[in-house]
């Protein structure tokens, strides 16, 4: 507690040196070494499903507030934090402000052409195109991203890690080559847990360890090809039964590309997950089941998309993209139950088809109006993850319209 | 005749310098005289407006001036020499930002702003619409 209020205050203490020397300074026109920026949004989701909202009612609690900034401290050395507060429906009730990041990053080496440097403390995660940037209204592409790759149930386990990070980047002819190598381990939230078991396990998650790796090339003609590898584990202590804690490891690569040609930009990823996880005994209490418990699973999860948007003007952009999920990649529409002890994730909970368009309005470079509709079949992406929500019932489809309004001051 | 002949010769001269100043670029990179680096890539361009290159080949930090992002000289710049619409650099500026892996570049208001931001800070780099009179001794490169 002591720990977390000292940390506390050091980043409230950083935010105020940034934005008294951001103020007082305001009339140098230089290079600052100080840099403030932020944004907020609201919205509002109406799904008929309980992906938003667990009694499937329209929630307007969507809302992201973010203020960041940095210290460029010596031409080399630079500290970076941003703190947030995020409420999406039931998926991510609030927990006051959270840290985002907060890194110190140097770059020990530079010519011109290659430049090598290292990042420690919270660091966000580079998993696809869009993990890193997926709470920036103003960085990505639809107010709900492709849930089949960047799902806000497991939000918690990929954005980010408390660690250190190796980075490069290369300029190799035409071709410039981003990387990166990350260790650490994560910090979840409550919500983390309630979003893959719901009733199931009632208890907390814990990260053990967890490594990051990923590599962009950009290439000449506006291609960029990403690749991203993730492999870590964590601890579930049920409160029933916290002598048998069970135990995931996950293997996660995803590989992207992103081809912009003129107005026009064409985005696809495709990922799979290996997941292995040994459940405790005698945890299973659900409304929707009811048992004793000794099983493994291993599976391996199916995602991609294909997103196409395009830029009518400066001012308003359409996107449309088709999106799928398929929880076990060897029984695509879960013909078997994936657990032997379990008839859970099969049928309808075991993959999910997004088909969706939206428009996006920016009528000033601060503000950002979203609309989207989205067409859904199969709950896959729908929490909880281990315990399908009866709620849904045996609808094949289902839909969700979506509406956002964001405003950002600096950048 | 005569008059004809000569007309004939106004209008190649008009056609000649039109096509000219079609070729003529719209907008040209400044830098701080103290930068080493005047043979830039359009590739190379990118990586420094999108604040993914961030030192110079000798070491100095790039420290990179930009226009508004709505504004005409911006857009011009944009399309141009990189290549891409504005939005696509306003984009990595944010995922950038605010995935705390950089900084942002800093915006000017006018093209005095920019030529006084170029000539007073070394590694400056940025860019000023074709035929603005930055005057001379500046102390701005014009890269060509």
């Amino acid at each position: 507690m002591n720990k977390s209020l000292v940390l506390c205050l050091k980043v409230i203490g950083f935010f105020l040196f940034v934005l008294v020397n951001s103020v007082t300074k305001a009339d140098l026109i230089d290079d600052k070494p100080w840099q403030l920026n932020g944004f907020a949004s609201q919205g509002v989701i109406d799904a008929d499903s309980t992906f938003i909202d667990e009694d499937k009612d329209i929630s307007f609690d969507v809302r992201e507030i973010a203020l960041n900034g940095q210290y460029q401290a010596l031409p080399r050395f630079r500290v970076s934090s941003q703190i947030q507060y995020r409420e999406v429906g039931d998926l991510d009730p609030s927990d006051g402000i959270e840290l985002d990041h907060l890194l110190a990053d140097w770059m020990f080496y530079s010519d011109g052409i290659q430049e090598l440097g290292i990042r420690l403390g919270r660091i966000k995660n580079s998993v696809g195109i869009y993990n890193d940037t997926r709470d920036i209204p103003f960085a990505r592409p639809s107010i709900i991203l492709p849930q089949s790759m960047y799902s806000e149930a497991l939000r918690d386990q990929y954005l980010r890690l408390d660690g250190g990070e190796l980075y490069g980047s290369h300029l190799l002819g035409g071709v410039a080559l981003s990387w990166g190598l990350a260790a650490g381990t994560s910090d979840y939230s409550e919500q983390a847990i309630r979003n893959i078991t719901g009733d199931l396990v009632k208890g907390s998650m814990k990260s053990n360890d967890h490594v990051r790796g990923h590599i962009q090339l950009s290439l000449p003609n506006s291609l960029d090809l990403y690749a991203s590898y993730l492999d870590y584990s964590y601890s579930l202590e049920a409160d029933l039964n916290p002598m048998l804690p069970s135990r995931a490891e996950i293997d996660h690569w995803v590989l992207g590309g992103q081809w912009s040609i003129d107005r026009f930009e064409v985005t696809a990823e495709y990922s799979e997950i290996d997941l292995k996880m040994d459940l405790p005994i005698g945890i299973v209490s659900g409304p929707s089941v009811m048992g004793i418990v000794n099983g493994d699973l291993a599976q391996t999860s199916q995602s991609y998309y294909l997103q196409g948007r395009y830029h009518l003007d400066d001012q308003w952009a359409m996107f449309i993209r088709y999106d799928m999920l398929h929880l076990d990649k060897n029984d695509k529409y879960g013909k078997e139950p994936i657990m032997d002890a379990l008839d859970i994730r099969s049928g309808l909970y075991s993959y999910s088809k997004t088909r969706s368009l939206g428009v996006s309005w920016q009528p000033t470079a601060d503000w950002l109006l979203m609309v989207e509709y989205h067409y859904v079949t199969g709950y896959a992406w729908v929490p909880p993850l281990f315990e399908p929500n009866s709620a849904n019932g045996q609808d094949e489809d289902w839909s969700m319209i979506a509406g956002q309004v964001a405003y950002r001051f600096g950048l | 005749m005569v008059v004809g002949l000569s007309q004939l010769l106004l209008i190649s001269v008009l056609l000649v310098t039109s096509l000219l100043g079609a070729n003529t670029h719209a907008c040209e990179i400044v830098v701080h005289p103290s930068v080493k680096d005047t043979e830039l890539s359009q590739q190379k361009l990118r990586l420094i407006f999108s604040r993914r290159l961030i030192h110079w080949s000798d070491g100095q930090p790039i420290k990179v001036f930009t226009f508004p992002v709505d504004s005409e000289a911006h857009h011009t710049f944009c399309k141009e020499k990189l290549g891409f619409l504005p939005f696509h650099l306003q984009r990595n500026w944010s995922r950038l930002v605010y995935s705390g892996r950089g900084r942002a570049p800093v915006h000017l208001e006018s093209y005095e702003e920019m030529r006084r931001a170029i000539s007073k800070t070394e590694g400056a780099i940025g860019y000023m619409p074709h035929g603005v009179d930055i005057g001379k001794n500046s102390g701005v490169l014009i890269l060509e």
